[in-house]
Parts: structure tokens; sequence; C-alpha cells
């Protein structure tokens, strides 16, 4: 499993990412100095598990490496790719799980992780958001 | 202030040349550059340069002569082209040299460009579970703009309509083919609302331009294009750019809209005043957004202006006249020089099958590139 991966992104429940202990601003993935005011005083922050989804495209064509979720193009599935606003109003980028409705700006989605096999035989955690209940 | 002036324009057609470097193109483009100004390489007293794939840009000394001038690589994503022309009218401005010049060439693979997660100080996660690839960031950006101001699937297949309509207009275009209007929207779907025929893609070519200052065209008596504004930004905090991995709560102007405002500030002109444009369409929605981010029009009126003809070379506010980047293809070190030599040929009347009629008197530029950098220019006949 691959730890830097786990400890940017997982907390025991939802998605970590910073905050500016000064400016108050959000961040994700995890930073180590604020955009907004430049202050290096940045504090651990869970976003929770459920969001609104604020904007979506979907990936129909393989993306060129380092990319390696599906080995080949034969392979390769269609993947949804939007923004989630999180209840404190940042927006988070994330894979999406494709279904077989089109997803709509402001429905309910939640977060779901799972883990990935590398081409190396090693495996990556990773994380998506799916429809949720209304 | 004393105004810069663009004395020579060369361009080496863009698309697909077999047997020829990028760097070769970029040659072909200076010299056709020092014709147009009369002057010779040895009188180029500064140069800034760029390219993506095709080498280090000083290396075209090695065929332009080893004059020994000062030579500045540059590169600033999709924007290269914007920072050189930026970088030599600030040398002109300073009076470092008497004659500058901005050029840039590229050849790149088929495909889209894969950019490095390292290289943008992004954790590497991101590009290995396929969440940095360019041509997402453009359909979440429209997906959300067509959401919130109304612009409809219709508009964006026009708007890549016109873009191959004015290429097959533009002798040194890569696509010289009329696209029909089903053809487009049956295209591939790329990335929703996104099809095959809706992007510009990588491509070759080579452009350069030279400057100079406006006492010194009048001492030669030479014809010149004027920059009444050169102006560059790259992002601050809060807008809404390529590789973003996260959105502030509050989403703020983009680099774009912030060198338009500049620019517009810096010349005194203001966007009525503009009669023949140059949008970064990477693809139709950025075309669309930017129209609105550089103060060409309110957010969602695009959906009308564009329904109604008013972009079309015969509209109100001619946009992409040579096709743009769709038409062009994007070789990343030259794209943001061929907007302004398009310009230039419209100012100066030598736009040929597209000129713009009613003598175009000033022009504006608009170069958008990764990681949210944005060039904008103003340009006026005299």
């Amino acid at each position: 499993m691959d730890k830097v991966y786990e400890d940017l992104v997982f907390g025991d429940n939802g998605l970590m990412g910073s905050q500016c202990s000064n400016c108050k601003e959000y961040f994700f993935p995890k930073v180590k100095s604020c955009s907004n005011c430049a202050s290096v005083e940045i504090e651990n922050k869970n976003f929770g598990t459920t969001g609104r989804l604020w904007s979506w495209t979907t990936q129909n064509i393989s993306p060129k490496a380092p990319y390696f979720l599906h080995e080949n193009k034969e392979n390769f599935e269609i993947y949804g790719v939007g923004f989630i606003e999180m209840p404190c109003g940042i927006k988070v980028k994330s894979r999406l799980q494709v279904s077989d409705t089109k997803f709509k700006i402001n429905q309910k989605m939640e977060l779901k992780t799972s883990i990935l096999e590398k081409p190396d035989g090693d495996t990556l955690p990773i994380f998506e958001f799916r429809v949720g209940k209304e | 202030m004393e105004r810069v002036a663009i004395i020579g324009i060369g361009l080496h057609p863009f698309g697909r040349s077999p047997g020829f470097s990028g760097l070769d193109q970029g040659v072909f483009a200076a010299r056709k550059a020092l014709e147009d100004a009369e002057l010779e390489w040895s009188d180029i007293g500064i140069a800034f340069g760029g390219s993506r794939s095709s080498g280090h840009a000083m290396a075209a000394t090695n065929q332009l002569g080893l004059t020994g001038l000062p030579f500045i690589n540059l590169y600033t994503g999709c924007a290269t082209g914007g920072s050189s022309l930026f970088a030599a009218a600030n040398a002109i401005k300073s009076g470092a040299a008497k004659y500058a010049m901005a050029i840039g060439f590229d050849k790149h693979e088929r495909g889209a460009f894969s950019p490095s997660a390292k290289n943008n100080d992004i954790p590497p996660w991101v590009s290995e579970t396929g969440l940095m690839v360019t041509t997402q960031f453009f359909a979440l950006k429209l997906q959300r703009y067509m959401h919130d101001y109304n612009i409809s699937h219709d508009t964006l297949v026009k708007v890549a309509e016109k873009a191959f309509q004015n290429g097959s207009l533009n002798p040194n275009a890569w696509r010289k083919n009329i696209v029909p209007y089903k053809e487009i929207a049956e295209s591939k779907m790329i990335n929703d609302p996104l099809r095959k025929y809706m992007f510009c893609s990588p491509a070759e070519g080579g452009a350069a331009l030279i400057l100079t200052s406006e006492t010194e065209v009048r001492k030669m008596g030479a014809k010149a294009v004027f920059l009444e504004a050169t102006e560059m930004r790259t992002k601050s905090y809060g807008s809404f750019e390529v590789y973003d991995t996260c959105l502030a709560v509050n989403i703020k102007p983009t680099a774009t809209s912030n060198a338009a405002k500049a620019a517009f500030e810096s010349a005194g002109i203001g966007p009525d005043d503009i009669d023949v444009l140059q949008i970064q369409d990477t693809e139709v929605g950025a075309e669309i957004m930017h129209l609105a981010e550089n103060g060409f029009c309110e957010h969602g009126e695009q959906e009308n202006l564009i329904q109604s003809g008013e972009t079309l070379i015969s509209g109100r506010i001619p946009v992409n006249t040579d096709g743009g980047c769709i038409a062009n293809g994007e070789p990343i070190g030259a794209s943001g020089l061929r907007q302004v030599y398009e310009i230039c040929l419209q100012l100066r009347g030598q736009a040929g099958l597209r000129q713009v009629l009613n003598s175009p008197k000033v022009g504006y530029t608009h170069v958008y590139g990764s990681p949210g950098v944005s060039a904008v220019n103003i340009l006026s006949a005299s």
C-alpha cells in the first residue's frame, strides 16, 4: 500500500486536506504553505464523506502515461471526473464512478475508497465519488 | 509612454511538415520576418524564444548566425509565444536594444500533451490516477459555465464550424477543409461536453516578430503595427485554472480577466474599440468563456453573439479570423505569436480572402497557458 498517498488523502472518516490557521482557506490535497496569505501555519482538515457535484466531465479516452489504472487501451474504461463541493465550501477534484444516468450539477455525492493494483503488482488506495441518495 | 512597434512578421505554415524540424520552421519564420522588416539577423540586438518539444529556441542561432546577441529561452506553457512578445516588447521599452525578436516554434507528437505533475508541484498520484489531463480542465470549466449561463451544445458546434470555415480561407492553416455541422456534433466524445472536432491538437509550426521603438519607426519611415498594450499575468489566488486539484470557497477572476483588465487600462482603449480579435480557443468552450473574461461581452451573452453570427469574419467582433488554434493546431512555442501575426495581417489589410472589411484599425490577442498564464496585446494600425 502506498503510505504517502494514504497519508495525503484519507482520514479516519473522510477526505483529508489542509486549512490555513491564519486566513482559514482550505486546500486539497494537503499543503505546506498557504497560497492565499503565504502563512506556513497549516492544520489538517477533514472535509467529510459527502458533498454536492459542482462540475463534472467524463474521460472517454485513455490518458497517456503515467496513468496506469488501465494497463492498455484495450481494457480502458470510461471514468468520470468532477469537482465536489464539500460542506465547508471547498471544491475537490475527484474521479467519479460512472453510472447509467448522466451526472447532474448539485446532486449529492458520496466518497468511496478502494484499492487498485499497479502494473508492478503494488497496490494503490484510490478515492472516488459516486452519486448518493438524496 | 512611447509605443513599441512591430515592423516584421514571419510564419512557417502550421500543421505537419515532414522533413522539417521544429527549429527549421522557426528559422524559416525568422527569415520571413527579417525580410518583411528589411533587416538582417545581425541587426537584431536581443531575442526571446520558446519551444516545448523542439529543443532550446536559442539553437536557432546556429542557422541564423552566431552574432553573439543576448537570446533568452522561455517557457510558459501554451502562453509561451505571448510571454516571448511581452519580454521582447519590454526589452524595447527599456532601451536594451534597437531591434528585438520574439520567436517560437515547435513540433509535437500526435495526441494530447502529457503534463508532468512533478514540474507543477502536484503529487504524482494526481496524474497516475488520471486527474491531470488538460482537456478535463476545459470540460469541467465549460460544464459549470454552460449550467450557470445557459450556453447550448449547438453554440459549441457553431464555434468549431466557424474555426474550420476561417481555416479554409487561410493558406497557412493546418485544417483547410470545412467540417460540416453534423460531423462536428457527432464526432467522438472526448470529455463531455467536448467532442473531437471541438479541440485544437498539438501540431507544428513557427512564428517570429521583429520589434522596435516608435521613434525608430519614424526615423526609418517604415510601416508598422503598434502595441498599445502588452500585458501578462499568472494566476492569482482563488481563480479556476488548469491543473487545480481544488477550488476555493469563493472563486475569483482568472489570470485572463486580470491581464485583459490591465491591458485595457494601460492602453486607454475599451473592448468596444476593438475591430478584430484573437482569443485562445484551445477548444470551443475556451473561446466562448474567454470572450467574456477578456471583457468583450457579459457572461452568458455569448449564446446570442454566436448564434447571431457576430463573431464571424463578417460580424461585429470577428474572432479567430485565421481559424484559431482549432484550425491551425498548436505548436506551443509559436501559437501566441501566430495570433499576433494574424492581427498584423488584418491591420495591414493583407489577410486575403479572410480580410475583415472596412479596414480594421485596432486588434486584440489573448493567449492562455498552463498552469494559469495569460498574455494579451492591444494593437493598432497607426
